[in-house]
């Protein structure tokens, strides 16, 4: 794990460039991906800002090795959903993926829903293997949790916790019972 | 009671025209938030889900006869400070910014201008405010059903840097079985129109208030402006509140 000093240079990696290249191509939403220093196997795509902060340290509070980190906010599309996924998903050592956001607002379940999905298909990937967990409750939830039923793939509304949710995607990496 | 909004509260929707105004509107209508009017230039003689749209502020005031109470800013960065300029200097006295990435040097300068025309910024970069059942400014909560699923009337108060987060809370409160006086996504961005520490005392004033939840994260100043700062720099805020405050900083992420 490198460790960046006050007075290194930052210079972005390639998963970073990628998502900022993501993220100018398409004007409708925001997402932002970090990895300096993180060396996991969990991928996370979660938002949004406060969201991705609470998530990672529930992550690793329980025991999980995030591969990244990312936000996700402003209803972005689905190919910008994408897009992050799958670049999550190409990064050496990530095994799943954790989808997981606080209740959002604009931000829509369905689109999130079809751009994880629509990343795992593309790269050959089974959705229902590849996705840890699903947590994304609000806007348009019961259209995405449809969605995701149909690929197999977990998912959970609000009565089940971030903190709880993380656990879930931290047990499945580690093959241990949630 | 409720912090800054009310049943009888009215508001524009400035940039009304675009996609997820057009969204933000139509959530706040079914929530039966009083929306009279929007403005977007160029876009005059239009409506919005029923809202008629004007070009400037002014041309909204001379047709309704009124100041509309507050005002919804969701328009590009580059053109939200001419957009929040307009509504203070036209009389509007509660401002929600929802649009983010705009140029720090415009925000000092909307605040700025707020504070000296006695108006009140809430944002950038936040989903806005909402009193449970009565009234929703902004994008809070999302669609009308899902906002009714998170927020419902009660004892306690809510301040967030983090829009998705109040309604997290929100929701967590309401499925402990307590409900919310009014709950604020103040935003992320590190300069922002209302700290803690302003909205402190208008909790404080609010009879239905009797306990207060804060959610906050790194940068951004938060420390001047968190639960422990208030106490110190708040001015007018007493110093220990007699009902209880949780806060929660999330700080742990980094690698």
């Amino acid at each position: 794990m490198t460790r960046l000093t006050p007075r290194d240079p930052y210079e972005p990696s390639e998963f970073e460039r990628n998502v900022k290249a993501i993220d100018s191509a398409d004007h409708r939403g925001v997402i932002q991906g970090k990895d300096h220093g993180f060396s996991g196997n969990l991928g996370l795509v979660i938002g949004a800002g406060g969201g991705s902060l609470t998530l990672t340290d529930a992550v690793r509070s329980q025991g999980g090795k995030p591969a990244n980190y990312t936000e996700i906010g402003g209803n972005p599309s689905v190919a910008k959903a994408c897009g992050l996924a799958k670049e999550v998903l190409k990064k050496d050592g990530v095994e799943k993926i954790a989808v997981m956001m606080s209740i959002v607002s604009n931000t829509r379940v369905d689109i999130v829903a079809r751009g994880v999905i629509k990343a795992c298909l593309e790269l050959g990937r089974d959705p229902g293997e590849t996705i840890a967990i699903f947590r994304i409750p609000g806007a348009w939830e019961e259209e995405g949790f449809k969605i995701l039923e149909r690929y197999g793939v977990e998912s959970c509304d609000r009565s089940v916790s971030m903190w709880e949710a993380a656990g879930r995607a931290v047990a499945k990496i580690q093959g241990v019972p949630a | 009671m409720s912090v800054l909004l009310s049943q009888d509260f009215t508001f524009i929707v400035q940039g009304i025209t675009g996609r997820e105004a057009v969204n933000l509107t139509r959530e706040c209508l079914d929530y039966g938030s009083k929306v009279v009017g929007g403005v977007t230039p160029g876009r005059k003689g239009r409506d919005v889900h029923g809202v008629p749209v004007f070009d400037t502020v002014e041309q909204v005031v001379d047709s309704l006869g009124y100041v509309p109470d507050g005002s919804v800013v969701t328009v590009p960065p580059a053109f939200t400070k001419d957009a929040v300029l307009e509504a203070i200097v036209r009389g509007i006295k509660l401002i929600v910014i929802v649009t983010e990435r705009i140029p720090r040097r415009d925000v000092a300068q909307m605040v700025e201008l707020a504070d000296r025309q006695g108006a009140r910024i809430i944002g950038p970069n936040c989903l806005g405010l909402i009193v449970p059942e009565v009234c929703k400014m902004g994008g809070i909560g999302g669609p009308a059903k899902d906002a009714a699923k998170a927020y419902t009337p009660g004892p306690v108060g809510v301040m967030s840097r983090s829009g998705g987060m109040t309604t997290e809370i929100s929701s967590t409160l309401t499925a402990a079985g307590l409900g919310q006086s009014t709950a604020i996504s103040i935003g992320g961005d590190a300069i922002i129109g209302s700290t803690y520490a302003e909205l402190m005392p208008l909790f404080e004033a609010d009879e239905q208030t009797q306990g207060i939840v804060i959610y906050t994260e790194p940068g951004g100043g938060w420390r001047r402006s968190s639960p422990s700062g208030w106490r110190r720099t708040a001015r007018g805020c007493r110093s220990s509140p007699s009902w209880p405050v949780a806060s929660w900083t999330t700080r742990r992420c980094r690698a």
